[in-house]
């Protein structure tokens, strides 16, 4: 299969769909960065707080080379990706639109969003994708500590009390829900497009179902009820989710977006005075 | 049930592995993502963890082994 070392090799439809994948991508790096810093305080244990906001580093770390690739290939400009984009446009996984609300929310983004977010790039290894190929092996070579400390907590609040486990429960089974609204129908004309072409090394299908068969035996093990079921040897979200009126572009089924104040803190704007050389 | 992990690490083949440190942890899989978090300043090429209950005092078996916390 050919390879692509710029945007320009591709067809109209892949760089639709490629362009539109990776700012999905950047949208929720950008957001896991910013609760996992805001989690930098208030943990239940010191290093707890280390490890959250080492994982925050490694997230704006990934966003600044999403970015830079979406600028170099893409011509986005990152000033607009962040600072003046419509709040309706973001693509972030809607579990990250508003604040974290306890530990074992921080503890189910952690293992539901961000390892969704992994499965994703497992699919992007040996991408036919040059820009991407090049980067994504550090990416996926990080996000394994990220989903160390997911499980290492997940196992520990399932096992700790039934006031621990009954929270874990609860915060799985929502975010749960919001992950797999991101991660969308099994088919879709943009992701078969990079299926095609290489540039992802599965089909969208087979990305999903990974996911679920990694977080199925988890929550098995736990014997953690968090809306999976198995069936024929695979797990599926027990309750089909409708995405009739899905969008590719924002990955939501409704018109839902990311809180105004959340955006607001993140952007940095009560200190805009402050972003010297910008227009 | 916190239990606090000695770290250990060393920086090329031709390094012994030195004890860096110390993290508290519930289980040995966040023990070992603590030890990678807190302790990252430098590009270790091995680093392992051991709870500090496993250590076996040779020289004074009475004597608890002072790890700096």
């Amino acid at each position: 299969m050919s390879s692509f070392k710029s945007a320009s090799e591709l067809s109209e439809t892949q760089r639709k769909a490629l362009r539109a994948l990776l700012l999905a991508l950047a949208d929720t790096k950008l957001f896991l960065g910013f609760h996992y810093g805001e989690w930098t305080f208030g943990t239940p244990a010191l290093e707890a707080c280390i490890a959250a906001c080492s994982m925050s580093q490694d997230e704006f770390g990934h966003l600044r080379l999403l970015h830079a690739c979406l600028t170099t290939q893409f011509s986005e400009q990152p000033q607009e990706l962040l600072e003046r984009r419509a709040l309706s446009t973001f693509a972030n996984v809607p579990s990250l639109d508003k604040p974290l609300q306890s530990w074992s929310e921080f503890v189910a983004v952690n293992l539901l969003t961000d390892g969704a977010m992994t499965a994703l790039l497992s699919a992007l290894q040996r991408s036919a994708f040059e820009p991407v190929a090049n980067f994504v092996d550090k990416m996926v070579a990080e996000e394994k500590h990220h989903v160390r400390n997911a499980q290492g907590w997940f196992r520990s609040l399932a096992t700790a009390n039934a006031q621990t486990q009954a929270a874990l429960e609860d915060s799985c089974r929502r975010v749960l829900v919001a992950t797999l609204e991101w991660l969308g129908p099994s088919e879709q004309e943009m992701t078969s497009a990079l299926t095609d072409a290489g540039i992802l090394n599965t089909t969208w299908s087979q990305v999903r179902q990974k996911f679920l068969d990694w977080v199925g035996p988890l929550s098995e093990e736990q014997r953690l009820d968090i809306g999976l079921e198995k069936q024929n040897g695979h797990w599926l979200a027990r309750r089909a989710l409708d995405f009739s009126a899905w969008n590719p572009m924002t990955r939501r089924c409704a018109a839902t977006q990311p809180d105004e104040k959340l955006l607001y803190h993140l952007r940095g704007s009560k200190n805009a005075i402050f972003k010297l050389g910008e227009a | 049930m916190q239990s606090i992990y000695e770290v250990f690490a060393r920086k090329n083949h031709e390094e012994q592995l030195q004890h860096v440190g110390s993290v508290n942890a519930p289980n040995d899989e966040l023990a070992k993502v603590y030890a990678w978090t807190a302790y990252d300043e430098e590009s270790w090429i091995e680093m392992c963890v051991v709870p500090r209950q496993r250590v076996i005092p040779v020289l004074n078996p009475e004597a608890r082994p002072i790890w700096g916390n």
